[in-house]
């Protein structure tokens, strides 16, 4: 063998090594996610009523929030909406003059993206009827009437959903309202078998239509975990069957491009993680333990992973509720008890989903929890909350490095 | 001129082909390639399996934020209630208990056994013991968390320092711990993939108790032990109370309720 030959071997050794290093090095397409700090609302910039979003998106120009706080002096909900391009000073818009009205009250239920713009979703409720109101703006801050067909359900609250080019409304029934970026608002079959429909969530702040939750059956925990997707054309898949059989619900889902990751429950301690810790007999009458896990699909939903109990160490079970992708990276929100006291916390991920890091944050309130995270030329916000219907916005969790 | 060339080529002949595994640059990656590896391979040649270790992570003297009942109460001369640093990181009770308190008349123990090795640890049993009692102990303060999610504390074991009763949790009753009618505990045995989890409700009403409880778990055929001193208290009368609120700033805030405690002890336990 020539002495060229060995050479061109070596180059070619040396070349591949590179090109591995290369790829295994690589950032990830992102925002980075490795430090965060906590900012109190009062350190936040801004005039007007004070952020405090139920629902926060961007649509890369802006972040976009909507949400209620509660008035104590006429003990009912105001409905708020704020625009901000950096996270940290934040501008309302016009939206608590139009959902304002003479001894009535509106309760924000979704928030979705446009091709040209957001669209709000919310319940009027007024001393002896209620209503399906929505509302559209370009920019988060000019809102404007959207008049929906759509009535009350005694059973569900409404809820928007968006492909990215259509808006999808549930009904209540087996049927969904569909509303194109032009043209009228009409009827199209739902996308889901019609005993699912109540016990589903949608996936409202990003584009991407993701229906997740449970569906009834008969067997031992008599519901199972259930996903579907729909894609731009309309076409429903299910997702169901790829899933891990023992989950029995599915809490929230994302994705990118063809990875999916979700948050679940199932029942047990099983041989994958470590559990959470098991319900006390004679409590509650719950008396099987129950594990919140995470799964991947690199497939497009076709395949799942395991469950993977979500921890923040060896023996250290945590709750995680919701998921949140920028680009290839993958941020999980949820909480820890440590020191007797539950402290927030996220994982996160910059190889679309395959490893994961735990982060600690400081606690800011009792029984504080994570809203939704969004994202802004790399900035990410995560609102942090306490409370339910109305909650109370405490403060933020930013993407930046702690001074 | 053609012999002069002919002994040319004979005076300057090519070098004997050397083999191409003999080859300087092949013979250096192949070095260099050794030399990286190296450390590696010793690595996994005498890597053993690293003993079987007990981790013992305590939450004391509440097991969660939910839990109302349990308060702290700081032995006279230990560390002012005003000095506590407070922070939503921690629950008060718990940072109170860190600056030297014992829990007061309620606690909650929350124990989770974990195994960073491949050998299973089969936890034998579990045993509290009173090591001292002082009936007439005095208290600088005792601090509660009156606000919060509220619910019961977990409790599967349940010890009753007053009258040194360590039982089991079946249903509604409570039976004594060992006893043949006591259920089995489950998730006893902890293995690196399924850690252990167990929640001890504990009672002092009478006294000011220095206790421990002692895990007992084999690794094979080795029987190991593990000791957590701790320290409880309750039916002291005219100490001071202070609660936990959150503040009109957000943060923790002290408050003085200008109360004091009873010789009887609060709740039913």
């Amino acid at each position: 063998m020539s002495r060229w030959v060995v050479a061109a071997a070596i180059l070619l050794l040396v070349l591949a090594g590179g090109a591995v290093w290369y790829v295994r090095s690589r950032p990830a397409a992102g925002p980075a996610l490795d430090h965060w700090t906590y900012v109190p609302a009062g350190k936040l910039a801004g005039a007007g009523p004070a952020l405090n979003p139920d629902f926060l998106t961007s649509d890369g120009k802006r972040f976009v929030a909507v949400g209620n706080t509660y008035a104590h002096d006429t003990r009912t909900a105001a409905l708020d909406s704020w625009t901000s391009a950096d996270g940290l000073t934040w501008r309302p818009g016009n939206l608590r003059r139009l959902a304002a009205g003479a001894g009535s009250y509106t309760v924000v239920d979704g928030l979705a993206r446009t091709p040209d713009g957001f669209v709000v979703i919310g319940t009027r409720i007024a001393p002896a009827t209620t209503s399906v109101v929505a509302w559209r703006s370009s920019d988060g801050l000019n809102w404007t009437p959207l008049p929906l067909p759509l009535a009350p359900s005694p059973t569900t609250r409404p809820a928007l959903a968006s492909d990215g080019t259509s808006l999808y409304a549930p009904t209540g029934t087996s049927t969904w309202l569909k509303l194109p970026p032009h043209g009228r608002p009409r009827a199209v079959p739902g996308a889901v078998p019609e005993n699912c429909e109540p016990s589903y969530r949608v996936r409202t702040v990003q584009p991407g239509f993701l229906l997740y939750g449970w569906c009834p059956v008969r067997g031992a925990h008599g519901q199972r975990a259930a996903l579907y997707t729909v894609d731009a054309h309309g076409r429903v898949r299910d997702r169901s069957p790829g899933l891990d059989r023992r989950l029995f619900e599915l809490l929230a889902v994302a994705r990118h491009d063809r990875t999916l990751v979700g948050i679940g429950h199932r029942y047990g301690s099983t041989s994958t993680g470590p559990s959470m810790p098991p319900a006390q007999p004679g409590e509650d009458g719950e008396t099987r333990p129950v594990t919140t896990v995470l799964t991947r699909s690199t497939d497009d939903g076709a395949t799942w992973s395991p469950g993977r109990a979500v921890s923040a160490g060896p023996g250290m079970p945590a709750d995680a509720d919701r998921v949140s992708t920028f680009g290839e990276r993958f941020l999980v929100s949820g909480t820890v008890v440590r020191g007797g006291a539950e402290t927030p916390a996220l994982w996160t991920s910059a190889d679309d989903g395959a490893t994961w890091r735990y982060h600690r944050l400081p606690g800011f309130a009792d029984n504080g929890v994570l809203g939704d995270a969004a994202g802004l030329h790399g900035r990410v916000v995560i609102p942090a909350r306490t409370g339910v219907l109305p909650g109370t916005t405490r403060g933020l969790f930013v993407n930046v490095r702690p001074r | 001129m053609a012999n002069d060339r002919a002994r040319g080529r004979r005076a300057a002949p090519h070098p004997p082909r050397r083999p191409w595994w003999k080859h300087p640059l092949f013979l250096s990656t192949v070095t260099g390639l050794l030399l990286v590896l190296a450390p590696v391979i010793y690595q996994q040649l005498t890597e053993r399996p690293a003993p079987a270790a007990l981790g013992v992570h305590l939450t004391w003297p509440t097991s969660g934020g939910c839990d109302l009942d349990t308060a702290a109460a700081m032995p006279a001369g230990g560390r002012p209630v005003r000095d506590l640093h407070l922070t939503y990181d921690e629950d008060p009770r718990t940072t109170a208990v860190r600056a030297g308190a014992a829990s007061w008349e309620t606690g909650s123990l929350g124990l989770t056994l974990t195994n960073s090795s491949a050998d299973p640890i089969h936890v034998a049993s579990i045993r509290p013991q009173v090591r001292s009692v002082e009936p007439k102990a005095r208290f600088a303060w005792v601090l509660r968390k009156p606000k919060g999610c509220g619910g019961p504390a977990p409790r599967y074991l349940r010890y009753d320092l007053d009258h040194d009763r360590f039982t089991v949790r079946d249903g509604d009753r409570d039976i004594p711990y060992g006893s043949p009618r006591a259920p089995a505990i489950p998730g006893m045995t902890v293995t690196r993939k399924d850690p252990a989890y167990i929640y001890v409700a504990v009672r002092s009403c009478a006294a000011s108790y220095r206790w421990n409880l002692t895990l007992t778990y084999t690794i094979g055929n080795r029987q190991m032990s593990r000791r957590i001193d701790l320290r409880s208290a309750g039916g002291v009368a005219g100490v001071p109370i202070y609660d936990v609120v959150t503040g009109s700033t957000g943060t923790r805030r002290l408050v003085d309720t200008h109360r004091v405690t009873s010789a009887k002890c609060r709740g039913h336990g």
